[in-house]
């Protein structure tokens, strides 16, 4: 079993040097680009469109 | 995430094959950690929606409304939680690679977000998993009656006998550590598709679609079918909500936005709702709300008891991805106890009051409705609050750091590592559902018949929280909100 110490220290250890990474000024190229708007548009609209067929259709 | 697990403390993940594992912890990954594009992202959505719960959730439906009312429900209710809870969880925990309940913490506060990570992830995976595990015992009774010819009781002590063994076994599986859970699980998915395709068939050889179109809801025919279709959109949304605790953490381990986003509308979305509306139509055609009583009728002695056995095995499988989200929430995100505390005890902790609740098999089976309807007066506010903070008031933008920060020095520490706002918002957002739907009665009031319940928690949550911080919180230069 290993020392749960360590583990912290190698917790730690890591969050810093990832921190460090996110707060450099390339820190943008660690990050997962940002859901395009139209997806959210395209998914609403279609839920909506949808809604209202099926509410028509099951009335 | 087929790596195996360090073979000196097979418990522990954070060190694999001798490396240490960030996917396993609460911090934050970077894009060439992540594990997941598109496709594999929607294979473990689909294995995660293609459940037991599903039927359970059909034939809940079936019990308000007819075919195609149940059909309509269930698209509609589900297809509106789903797009919310693609969103709030998942594309803050996609865009930095954080855990989701670390990411809470940008709203609620450190202390505020262990306590939403305990209440929300820790409590429903222990009703979750008692609900389970009864069915388990429901069901094993009855194959068990079929092939010895005995008399059990379905609902008796020995299904509650049989729902803790259920109870033991996932608690063996899962204090084995993650390679074990992801191997069972796997193997069971592809025999849970192949009997949802098979009641489809059975129950379309046996009737036509204009006499499934006729049958009467489980309840009888109501005076007032209206308020019926409502409440099983209703009972959709809050099955929709009830995905919010586990989308999260798997949006973190993927590579894209657009591939943590959309497997959720192939898998949570589109795999639950075919399962569901076969749910729906196996209980309509029989009349039989309990799934575990559905496949000797419709199959016969020999097939009906095998697909019992696998439905049963299923719902272990269900138990334990169920119990391994929250165990890897509680380790990641639940401080240096929970980080320290070994796999087994975390196993107890999550499956102990699961434990406890299979003896009181018909409050918790037989309330499936309110059970769902607890869960959604929390998870509906709860994801308006989430949504609302990052998408509107953060305008898509944490400092990642300022999550790891010790409270006194953190942006988010708000008071004493609560945010006080935040619970106000997720306290009106639930008075709003309470108001309209007695979560103990199940009685709808006032509005409910046009609005639902959990749609008006939702905006009176996001509501709150928005004009509540913009008042109180930002002018201070607390949270770390943008200037407008």
């Amino acid at each position: 079993m290993r020392d749960p110490e360590v583990d912290d220290e190698l917790f730690e250890e890591r969050l810093r040097d990832r921190l460090q990474l996110l707060d450099s000024p390339s820190g943008a190229d660690y990050l997962v680009a940002d859901l395009p708007t139209i997806d959210i548009v395209i998914a609403s609209a279609t839920l909506f469109a949808v809604t209202a067929g099926l509410l028509w259709w099951a009335y | 995430m087929s790596d195996s697990p360090d073979p000196e403390s097979p418990g522990d993940t954070t060190v694999v094959n001798g490396r240490f594992d960030p996917t396993t912890t609460d911090l934050p990954l970077i894009p060439t950690e992540r594990i997941w594009n598109f496709w594999q992202h929607s294979a473990v959505n689909i294995g995660l929606a293609v459940a037991t719960w599903a039927f359970l959730q059909g034939a809940a439906v079936a019990y308000y409304v007819g075919v195609k009312q149940a059909i309509a429900s269930i698209i509609i209710g589900y297809g509106i939680a789903v797009l919310l809870v693609a969103l709030a969880p998942c594309m803050i925990s996609v865009k930095y690679g954080i855990e989701q309940f670390v990411g809470l913490r940008s709203t609620f506060g450190e202390r505020g977000a262990r306590v939403v990570m305990v209440s929300v992830s820790t409590l429903l995976a222990a009703a979750w998993s008692a609900v389970l595990a009864i069915m388990f015992g429901h069901g094993l009774s009855t194959a068990v009656n079929q092939i010895f010819g005995l008399h059990l009781s379905e609902t008796g002590a020995a299904a509650s006998i049989l729902g803790l063994m259920a109870i033991l076994v996932s608690w063996l599986v899962l204090a084995r550590g993650p390679i074990s859970v992801e191997a069972v699980c796997r193997a069971i998915s592809p025999f849970l598709v192949i009997i949802v395709v098979g009641i489809l068939v059975l129950v379309f050889t046996k009737h036509s679609w204009s006499e499934l179109t006729a049958l009467v809801p489980i309840g009888g025919v109501s005076d007032d079918p209206h308020l019926n279709f409502i409440l099983a959109i209703e009972l959709n949304l809050a099955g929709g909500f009830a995905w919010w605790p586990n989308l999260g953490n798997l949006a973190r381990l993927t590579t894209t936005s657009r591939a943590a986003f959309w497997p959720n509308w192939i898998g949570v979305f589109g795999a639950s709702v075919v399962a569901a509306i076969v749910g729906v139509l196996a209980a309509l055609s029989l009349q039989v709300e309990d799934p575990t009583q559905w496949m000797i009728p419709l199959a016969g002695a020999v097939l009906g008891v095998i697909a019992l056995s696998i439905i049963c095995l299923a719902n272990i499988t269900a138990i334990l991805s169920q119990g391994y989200a929250s165990m890897v929430a509680l380790k990641g995100g639940g401080g240096a106890f929970f980080r320290r505390t070994p796999w087994p005890l975390l196993g107890a902790v999550i499956l102990g009051p699961a434990a406890v609740l299979v003896f009181f098999p018909s409050a918790v089976y037989d309330n499936y409705a309110r059970f769902v309807s607890w869960g959604a007066i929390v998870l509906a506010p709860l994801c308006a609050v989430q949504l609302t903070d990052f998408f509107i008031l953060r305008r898509r933008r944490l400092r990642v750091s300022e999550l790891y920060q010790p409270i006194a020095r953190s942006q988010f520490g708000y008071w004493n590592g609560f945010n006080p706002v935040a619970f106000g918002a997720i306290a009106a957002g639930a008075l709003t559902y309470a108001l309209l739907l007695d979560p103990v009665t199940y009685e709808p009031h006032g509005l409910f018949r046009y609005t639902t319940a959990s749609l008006p928690a939702f905006l009176v949550a996001g509501a709150v929280h928005y004009v509540a911080t913009r008042l109180l919180i930002a002018p201070r230069g607390i949270g770390d909100y943008p200037a407008r």
